[in-house]
């Protein structure tokens, strides 16, 4: 019997030791796990993870209006200083352009965030999704220009579910009328511009969230706010579609 | 060490056999190449016309030469040796040299690295001869003219005098002006005064002469640098199953990766060696961003590359070389994932991406001092954890930027204001709010610099797309009022 007190008792220290490790990671733990808040209530609760989950992968689709409210999304998740793995497709520059870093910063975005990827290959970007998905180092990893297939996006999904790094794909243009692409993406939104914002420098986006894991389709207009990076509801009566000219030189 | 070798072209008939020569048209007509030791012995030389051979030797057989794949094989060759010593390098059209100092015990001494390499080459079925000495010349002239391939001692002056002059690497005017003078051996001319033959026949006779007998050092400068850090496994039978290319890798990186560390140095750049057993061999290169002798990860940048490797009918030998090293002081390499901090974890991410997609596929932005739009951002290699400077915007810059600005199609009211409508992509975008213009002035002071000013203006369309336009202006005519779209906002 005697024997085994020291036995009991270095357990029961170790217990102490691992549960105080678990506390102290915990707050670390959350902010690495807790869903991506819109910035507004709205959105977040008719969202099923409160806001956009962490671990998982969301298709952005769009006509080539979707670059902000990506460029929002990419901040409202990775936060001040969280790294960026931005992987894109050469071929579809041409039609895209390519990201503009003075632009980003619009957004709250700055250039030492970013690291990028650049390939002719989309199997080669796929690659380095994953390969960044695995990276726990990272805050969010980009796809853009492409347009996985359904393995792929399972891949990607699980990848991002293990190490909590949300993904995003911008899917290329002229994959807008295909949105009924087969996908294992936990969201997918079809964005849209509407009518010019008030503010000078930001815009208004009408968007679908088209499909949405264990939620329901649903869809608004926001703006971005460049000083609080938030999203918020735009106010519909606002800025009607009345076609105003300003010249201010 | 002088290996001669043929390479038959493929019009060879194989079942003949007899003299045998290769051929090469020049300039003048077809001339004799290069000839088998049967030819040889019927009088037929190199240099000689085809007809004066054909004349000599009705039945002579012959084959074009191909002088460049002869180049082609023989740096194959040399590339093999790298099996017996790093410092291999060419010895003119038709030999190797090797600098053997310290690396013969390796195969059971001098003898051993010789009839090893013999054998070898006699597999590969070359008509090769060997022969090692203490100085390259030395070396090069026994191979050459030498009666047997045995070792040179190291004092084998009495062996290299009955030479003939041509054996000490001189160009073929000096060889014959030696002749004339009577001067046939080497034994002629090693006790002259030297001053006056180097009046009479150049100074490059006594060069030689000191390089053969070791007065002069003569480095071997090897073809592919000399590595600071290697490890070799040999294979008793060849392999060429993927997993013991890949368990053969794991081991010798574990190896090195020991030897770096007892050494306080990282690699930056890795070759792995295939020596396959038909004599040729392949190469794979890694790279890392900073110094690394993590066996695992390295190992890991090296799987990516091990699906290129092609075993061919079997490897006998790996060699692992660390080409580039630096320094790297030890420090506690984590084991399990919560000592790893993020910053490595990011900079082994940005080797792995960089091992497969190349140098120029993996980069960061930063900010340029400049207000030319697409001047701006420069791309620069990655360096994680160093923050830059940011971007001063004023103005509002768009999210995407094209490579080269489009021309657009605009469809103005009067030539000053800004177009009502554009066809861009073979679209017709109506605009409904239009600010600017956004005057960027050209760089005067850079020297291909754009000449004219630029008009930027924002653009929004019926759709509530925002497009960056521009076109020039300033003071040169208004001869260029094209509009381009450069950018996306949103």
């Amino acid at each position: 019997m005697e024997r085994e007190i020291p036995n009991t008792r270095s357990d029961g220290l170790s217990d102490l030791r691992r549960t105080i490790q678990n506390i102290e990671r915990r707050s670390q733990y959350h902010a690495r796990t807790a869903p991506i808040s819109f910035g507004t209530a709205e959105i977040d609760v008719a969202l099923p993870w409160g806001g956009l989950a962490r671990g998982g992968l969301h298709e952005i689709n769009g006509d080539g209006g979707n670059f902000g409210f990506h460029a929002g999304l990419l901040r409202r998740a990775v936060g001040e200083n969280g790294n960026i793995l931005w992987c894109r497709h050469a071929g579809v520059e041409r039609e895209t352009g390519r990201p503009y870093g003075p632009g980003l910063m619009h957004f709250g975005l700055n250039a030492d965030q970013f690291l990028f990827v650049r390939s002719r290959h989309a199997v080669d970007i796929l690659w380095a999704m994953e390969e960044g998905l695995r990276t726990p180092g990272l805050a969010a990893v980009v796809g853009d220009g492409i347009a996985p297939d359904f393995t792929a996006t399972r891949r990607l999904q699980l990848a991002a579910e293990a190490t909590n790094i949300p993904a995003f794909i911008l899917l290329p243009p002229r994959v807008l009328q295909q949105s009924a692409l087969p996908s294992a993406a936990l969201t997918r939104w079809d964005i849209k511009t509407t009518c010019l914002a008030e503010t000078k420098g930001s815009t208004r986006w009408q968007a679908d969230l088209l499909r949405c894991r264990g939620g329901v389709p649903k869809n608004w207009i926001i703006e971005w706010n460049e000083q609080t990076l938030c999203f918020h509801l735009a106010d519909i009566l606002a800025g009607g579609a009345n076609a105003t000219y300003k010249e201010t030189a | 060490m002088r290996l001669t070798k043929k390479r038959h072209s493929a019009d060879y008939d194989w079942r003949q056999d007899g003299p045998f020569a290769l051929v090469l048209p020049v300039s003048g007509g077809i001339r004799i190449y290069a000839v088998d030791g049967a030819a040889a012995s019927e009088g037929i030389h190199p240099g000689m016309t085809l007809a004066d051979a054909r004349a000599l030797l009705p039945d002579l057989l012959i084959a074009t030469a191909d002088p460049e794949g002869d180049a082609r094989a023989l740096a194959g060759l040399v590339e093999w040796c790298g099996r017996y010593t790093p410092f291999c390098a060419h010895d003119g059209a038709d030999g190797v040299v090797l600098d053997i100092s310290g690396c013969a015990h390796l195969f059971g001494g001098e003898d051993g690295l010789l009839s090893d390499l013999r054998a070898r080459l006699k597999r590969m079925g070359l008509t090769a001869k060997v022969t090692a000495a203490s100085t390259p010349g030395a070396a090069w002239a026994w191979a050459r003219y030498g009666h047997d391939e045995m070792i040179l001692p190291e004092n084998a002056r009495k062996s290299l005098m009955p030479l003939s002059v041509s054996a000490l690497r001189l160009a073929p005017e000096t060889v014959e002006r030696l002749q004339q003078l009577g001067l046939h051996c080497i034994r002629d001319i090693i006790d002259l005064p030297r001053a006056p033959l180097a009046r009479r026949c150049g100074t490059a006779v006594l060069d030689r002469l000191d390089r053969v007998f070791g007065e002069i050092s003569e480095p071997i400068s090897p073809v592919r640098p000399a590595p600071e850090w290697r490890t070799r496994l040999v294979f008793p039978e060849p392999i060429g199953q993927a997993e013991d290319i890949v368990l053969a890798t794991q081991k010798l990186l574990v190896e090195l990766c020991e030897i770096l560390e007892g050494h306080g140095r990282g690699a930056r750049q890795l070759s792995l060696v295939f020596y396959r057993v038909d004599g040729t061999t392949q190469t794979l290169m890694i790279g890392t961003g900073r110094p690394n002798r993590n066996s695992e990860h390295l190992h890991r940048l090296f799987l990516e590359k091990l699906g290129d490797a092609a075993p061919g009918f079997g490897i006998e030998m790996m060699i692992l070389e660390a080409i580039v090293t630096n320094p790297l002081t030890a420090h506690q390499l984590g084991v399990n994932d919560d000592t790893v901090d993020d910053g490595r974890r990011l900079r082994l991410l940005v080797d792995r991406l960089r091992n497969r997609l190349g140098e120029a596929g993996v980069f960061q932005i930063a900010p340029v001092a400049s207000h030319i739009p697409e001047r701006a951002v420069k791309v620069r290699p990655p360096v994680t954890g160093l923050s830059c400077d940011q971007w001063i915007v004023k103005q509002p810059r768009p999210i995407r930027l094209l490579a080269t600005p489009e021309l657009i199609d605009a469809i103005m009211p009067t030539p000053s204001v800004v177009p009502a409508r554009f066809m861009w992509r073979r679209r017709t975008h109506h605009v409904r709010t239009a600010e600017g213009p956004e005057r960027i002035a050209p760089e005067w002071w850079r020297h291909n610099a754009d000449r004219a000013y630029r008009d930027y203006y924002r653009l929004e369309d019926q759709d509530g797309r925002c497009f960056w336009v521009f076109r020039y202006g300033g003071y040169i005519e208004i001869a260029d009022m094209r509009w381009y779209m450069h950018g996306f906002f949103a």
